[in-house]
This record gives structure tokens, sequence and C-alpha cells, in this order.
């Protein structure tokens, strides 16, 4: 995207420790406090006003066309903030070429993307419940979080995982991204869809799992590793009904621990698959030990 | 099962595995490239092992940020590795080293006497040499960015940390007059990083989203790492010493008499 310049990555970076300033830098409370009311009150006004207040603060002309892969429709609130797999799986599809890893990593860029949306009408007018809403939101300083997570991430506190993690639809496309390499090298045992889906799983699975993955130099990086896990918990989730979030990242720690050795881009898939249910057991164990 | 262990000669020396052999690692990387020299010496069974084509010279590329992730093979031990800057975003990490590229039996000549004298049956797929981790900047150098700060008297100091990026990092501010020395002047240098350090502690508490214990920052964790290796408490520990924390990653010079400034 053009518009992501030095000097825009400048200014939002400001403006979000401005409104957040975390321990580092960026305004005191107080004047932080004034800056989330005014955030509120222009998401009170509507996404326009919304879209406008985003653009004044990043320095956007506002007839800069903002080129964002578009919606298919009006999300609901609950649709945005936590979407369904058949919706997550038609961004991602729509989306799949039009955005690389490297942009998709970056929260300015979902942050840009979304105020295309807003301005588009496609997040609705009850922006309130999709961005400030839900979660922690007792403070407004609780709210300004959230509406800056969702829209692309706060890297400042939460480090680079934000984007993957807090970014409801950066999220989908990483989702579907990560689930696409997976089925790549699976040996046909995976599809993209189904990798996918099991990524999507309701609960902390994805953040687990990609936790390790961006702060660590881990071998359960390599693409093969990792579908050899999606698809070892696509079998377990079949019988349990979900995938077990801790065992999941536990066993991908395990993975690293015995795995280092290997240059498993080289292995057979089958062995990929037994090193994975070995790395599951052990993590099991491992998680039953401490428990008592 | 959980893949049996084989001798691996580190290019750090922390395995035993060839007490005569050595690996020394040179790379260079740019912005979508890395230039890798790689060089054994001291063990004839790996020599003729790329000789005969059954190892090769490996390169591992990973991008944490980005989830990227992807491994060269070559024949020759000077390689230059290349990737689409579209998939990466911030630090590229290069791992180097020797990997099996088909089933092999090692004969032992060489090895120490802990592996016996029976030749060892190793799989396709095996790292037989590894290289430490390289990314584009040095661990002190990416942690630490100079500026003039114009308001700070003569000889002033001033070290913030940033977060902004998504990895930490240290902005050092200096006077306008100072500034040209902080380039050349490694005492500068390393007095920022002893500074930057000692802001760890007080960072790690203050933090209120991370888990206790956690680290949020591929930098930290790199630097953490290296530290724990070197036995060297961390910010996490009670009893961190800053100094000797950015002395284990970047040593002072100690100039000889006689010797010049380089």
């Amino acid at each position: 995207m053009d518009l992501i310049t030095t000097e825009v990555r400048q200014l939002f970076s400001d403006w979000q420790r401005n409104l957040v300033p975390g321990s580092a830098s960026g305004s005191t409370q107080e004047e932080a406090l004034v800056r989330q009311q005014e955030l509120e009150d222009v998401v009170e006004k509507g996404p326009m006003a919304l879209a406008l207040y985003l653009r004044d603060q990043l320095g956007i002309d506002r007839d800069a066309v903002i080129e964002a892969p578009l919606l298919p429709r009006i999300l609901s609130p609950a649709e945005f903030r936590d979407p369904p797999f058949t919706l997550e799986r038609g961004l991602y599809e729509s989306w799949r070429s039009l955005v690389q890893p490297g942009t998709a990593s970056q929260p300015l860029y979902w942050t840009l993307c979304h105020v295309r949306w807003l301005e588009d009408g496609q997040l609705g007018d009850q922006i309130d419940v999709s961005l400030l809403q839900g979660g922690r939101d007792g403070t407004a300083e609780a709210r300004t979080r959230n509406l800056l997570r969702r829209l692309g991430g706060l890297a400042h506190v939460r480090g680079k995982i934000s984007v993957l993690v807090n970014c409801p639809l950066g999220r989908a496309w990483w989702r579907g991204h990560v689930g696409s390499m997976a089925a790549e090298k699976s040996s046909g045992a995976l599809t993209s869809e189904t990798a996918h889906r099991v990524l999507h799983a309701r609960n902390a699975a994805w953040e687990k799992l990609v936790g390790d993955s961006v702060y660590r130099i881990t071998v359960s990086n390599r693409p093969e590793i990792r579908a050899a896990l999606v698809h070892h918990y696509r079998e377990a989730s079949r019988e349990a009904g979900d995938v077990n979030a801790d065992e999941m990242q536990r066993t991908a720690r395990v993975l690293a621990r015995h795995g280092s050795s290997l240059a498993s881009d080289l292995r057979p898939w089958s062995e990929l698959v037994e090193l994975t249910e070995a790395a599951a057991q052990t993590a099991k164990q491992e998680l039953a030990a401490e428990a008592q | 099962m959980i893949a049996s262990a084989h001798p691996v000669l580190y290019e750090d020396g922390r395995s035993l595995d060839w007490p005569q052999a050595s690996y020394h690692v040179e790379v260079l990387v740019t912005s979508r490239s890395a230039t890798v020299e790689q060089s054994l010496s001291g063990s004839p069974v790996l020599s003729e092992l790329i000789d005969r084509g059954e190892a090769k010279w490996a390169v591992e590329l990973r991008c944490p940020k980005t989830l990227y992730a992807k491994m060269t093979y070559h024949d020759s031990s000077i390689c230059k590795v290349e990737w689409d800057e579209r998939v990466v975003d911030g630090d590229i990490f290069v791992l180097p080293g020797l990997v099996s590229v088909e089933p092999l039996t090692l004969p032992t000549d060489g090895l120490n006497d802990i592996w016996g004298g029976d030749p060892i049956d190793i799989a396709t797929g095996s790292w037989l040499v590894r290289g430490d981790v390289r990314s584009a900047n040095s661990l002190a150098s990416s942690l630490l960015t100079f500026h003039i700060r114009k308001e700070l008297e003569r000889g002033a100091m001033q070290v913030r940390y940033d977060v902004s990026s998504g990895d930490i990092h240290f902005n050092v501010y200096v006077s306008e007059a100072m500034y040209e020395t902080c380039r050349v002047d490694r005492n500068v240098q390393m007095a920022a990083l002893i500074a930057a350090l000692a802001q760890l502690p007080q960072m790690a508490r203050q933090d209120p989203e991370a888990e206790e214990g956690s680290i949020q920052y591929s930098s930290l964790q790199k630097l953490h790492d290296l530290l724990s290796d070197s036995d060297v408490p961390t910010w996490l520990d009670d009893n961190f010493d800053a100094a000797a924390a950015a002395t284990a990653i970047e040593s002072f010079k100690i100039r000889e008499v006689g010797e010049e400034d380089d």
C-alpha cells in the first residue's frame, strides 16, 4: 500500500502512544485520558467521523484513495469481533492474492484498511459496539485499547503478536494464510480449508501457536512442522470436540526441543506425523505432571 | 518416536562430538539476500560426505514476524540466498550448516569415543553441522540507535526504550557535540548499552499485559537466550547486573599501550 510511508508510520506510532502511553514514552495519563475521551466522542458520531479522525491522525489526505481488500457485505458487530468460520474463510479466499505477509504483519496496514471499510459503511453503524465494547471495557483506556487492537493491533503494548491475534480481520487473513501454508506441506493430508478450520478453534489455540512462533526462532515455524501439528490437532479435536490450546503449545515446544537437529523438509510426512504424535504424548505427560 | 540423536558439530563448539573439527561461517545479510560462506576443517569424514554428495551445505531463513521459514541446499560452500521482500518484515534470521540429503552411514573416525566404534546410521534430513543464528544486525547494534537532542548539555546522554515497532529498541539521545563521537567511541556505545539494559527489570515489572516471566520481544528473547547460555543473570533474575549483561554481549575494548583507535 503506497500510503504506508515512514512519516505515516511515525504518526501512527505517536497516535497510539499518545492514546495508550505504556510505560516508556508518549503522553501523560491525564493527557491520554483527554485523548481517549475525544476518541470515544468521535466513535459516537459514527463511521464517517471516525474515518475522518483517523485520516487526520495519520496524515492521510481526505481525498487519497485507500486501496484495501473489500468486505463482502456489512458486518454485524458480532461478526466483526469474531467472524464465524464461513465468513472468515470467505474473507481469506477473496483476499489471499491481494495481501502479502510483509504487509499483513503491520498494524498500520490493517488500520488503514479499516478506514476504507468505515468509509464504505461496511462496518455498519454500531461501531461503538464493534470497536469499543466487549472484553475489558470498564474504563476509557480499556475501550481505547479495544479499538486500537481491533483496528490493527497494539504493538507497543502487546508486541508483534498483536496484529495476528487482536485484529479480527487481520487474524482472519493470518489464520487462512497459515492454514494454506500448512496444507501445502502436508502431502495431501490437509486442505487449506481444513487446516484453517483447526486454527479457527474458538479458544486460545491460535494465539498459543503463533505466540511462540513470532517471539522465538523455533523449529515449529517450519511449515512442514506446523502442518504436522495442525494435522495432529485436527485428528485430536475430532475426538475431543475442540483443540486443547495448552497441549498444542506444549507439543510445539517439545518438537522445538527435540526437532532442532532435523531438516524437516527432507523428512517424509509420515515421520513428521509420528514425531508430532510422540511430542503430543510427551506434552500431555508434562502438563499432567505440572498439574499435580 | 522422538528423533534419535546423532553427532553434530556446532560452530560455538558446545558439542564434544567432533573434538578435532571446527566450523566457521561468514554471513553478509542485506535487505533481500544473504551471502553465506561456510568452511569446515579437521573432519575428513564430513568432508567426504560433501564430496560424495551425501551431505549438502544448507541455509535456513526465518522471519518470525511473518512466520516465514525456508530451507535451501547447496553444493558450494559459498552461496547467495535471496528472499521475496513482500513475505518478510523486520529481522531475517539465517541458520547455516550441513545436512544429510540421503540416508548415510557415518564412520566414527574423528568422533568422540562416546559414540563407540560402530558406524552410525543417519537419516535423510539430519543437521550434521550447525552454525549460530545470524540476523542482519548484531544484537547490540539492533538494540541501540543514537539521536541528537539539542537541548542536552554537552556530554550528556539519555536512553529511552521504544516498543512501537513490535520489537524493543533503545533510543539513545546525546548532545549535538557528542553525536559524532558515538559513531567511533566504543566506550560511549558501551555506556549506552549498559544504561539501556539497566531499564529492563523495571520495564518487565511495568508491562501490564505480559504474562509473568514471559518475553514479549524477539530481541529480548535473543538477549535472554544469550545471557542464559553464558550463565549471566538476566533481568528476570534478582541478581541482574546490567554491566555484566552488556559486557557479555559486547565487551569493552581494552587498548594496549601504543595501540591506536580504530
